[in-house]
């Protein structure tokens, strides 16, 4: 990325910049880019309201009987002493 | 769904002693998070074998747990691999490669030879999450986007905005480098914000 952005570079970094992983230098050209332009500004704004509106869907988790079928299937081959066979990690 | 854990330093050698609480502990803690994991890389369809095999496994590999990442990491790591390794089993067409989509977030005939808008963005008509999601319809279009995301880039965004994990953890978890994490993030989102842009102007 160039040290002034383009629009286009803006659209390709633009979570970098939300989530402030750019390194300074990227971030004050992405600013000041930013402050001359309108269309970058509303691109940046409606991929923060994405990011938002991601963030409250309804999570949909496994039920607490899920839960507990699990873990007595684990606990049933921790009692088997099923503690031998392949790696991982 | 999760609650506080003790630490790694005393839930660990618990588990090594199995402790069936302890076991009970991680289970509640990290199902929930295991099963959005395994959802996103495989599907909804075998996401409960693949988590109920990824906790076999954890419990296998526990004595060799070596402890360069967190608990929660190693398990979740675990997961993913056995959540990658079923898709390959269930469909070997698809390619897990992280960055096989190469195609830019931003089709580039909305931008001009010099990198600049020719086609720039229109404004929505809502602000907030809750204006976006009051319409029923854009919820399922949202929906249908983020299933119709590559499952690297799906598990991303689930791991990061949906679950809130940081981004070195979910790197590791995935097992992608930390720029390519952030590149697999973006594009989820940006292809998330497409569709409802699509939305909001029709």
């Amino acid at each position: 990325m160039k040290i002034m952005p383009s629009c286009r570079d803006i659209t390709e970094h633009a979570s970098d910049y939300l989530d402030h992983a750019l390194s300074p230098w990227h971030r004050a050209g992405f600013r000041l880019h930013l402050l001359m332009c309108l269309y970058c500004r509303r691109h940046i704004k409606q991929l923060r309201l994405t990011v938002a509106t991601v963030d409250r869907l309804p999570p949909d988790d496994p039920t607490a009987e899920a839960e507990e079928k699990q873990l007595e299937a684990l606990l049933h081959a921790l009692r088997e002493g099923k503690t031998q066979g392949q790696t991982q990690d | 769904m999760s609650r506080p854990l003790p630490s790694d330093d005393e839930l660990i050698p618990r588990l090594l002693a199995g402790d069936e609480a302890a076991y009970a502990q991680l289970v509640h803690a990290y199902h929930g998070l295991m099963i959005h994991l395994a959802r996103a890389i495989v599907g909804d369809a075998f996401a409960d074998e693949v988590a109920q095999e990824a906790w076999l496994a954890v419990l296998r590999a526990l004595p060799r747990f070596e402890r360069r990442s967190s608990l929660k990491t190693w398990i979740l790591r675990i997961a993913s691999n056995t959540a990658k390794s079923r898709l390959r089993h269930e469909s070997r067409s698809i390619s897990l490669d992280a960055l096989s989509d190469e195609r830019p977030v931003v089709d580039p005939v909305r931008f001009r030879g010099d990198g600049h808008w020719a086609t720039p963005p229109s404004a929505w008509h809502a602000d907030t999450p809750d204006e976006l999601l009051a319409s029923g319809e854009l919820r399922v279009i949202i929906d249908r986007a983020i299933q119709a995301l590559p499952p690297l880039q799906r598990a991303a965004l689930t791991l990061r905005d949906m679950q809130q994990l940081d981004m070195p953890s979910i790197c590791k978890i995935l097992e992608v480098s930390e720029s390519n994490g952030r590149v697999l993030l973006h594009r989820a989102r940006s292809r998330i914000q497409s569709a409802i842009d699509e939305y909001q102007q029709r």
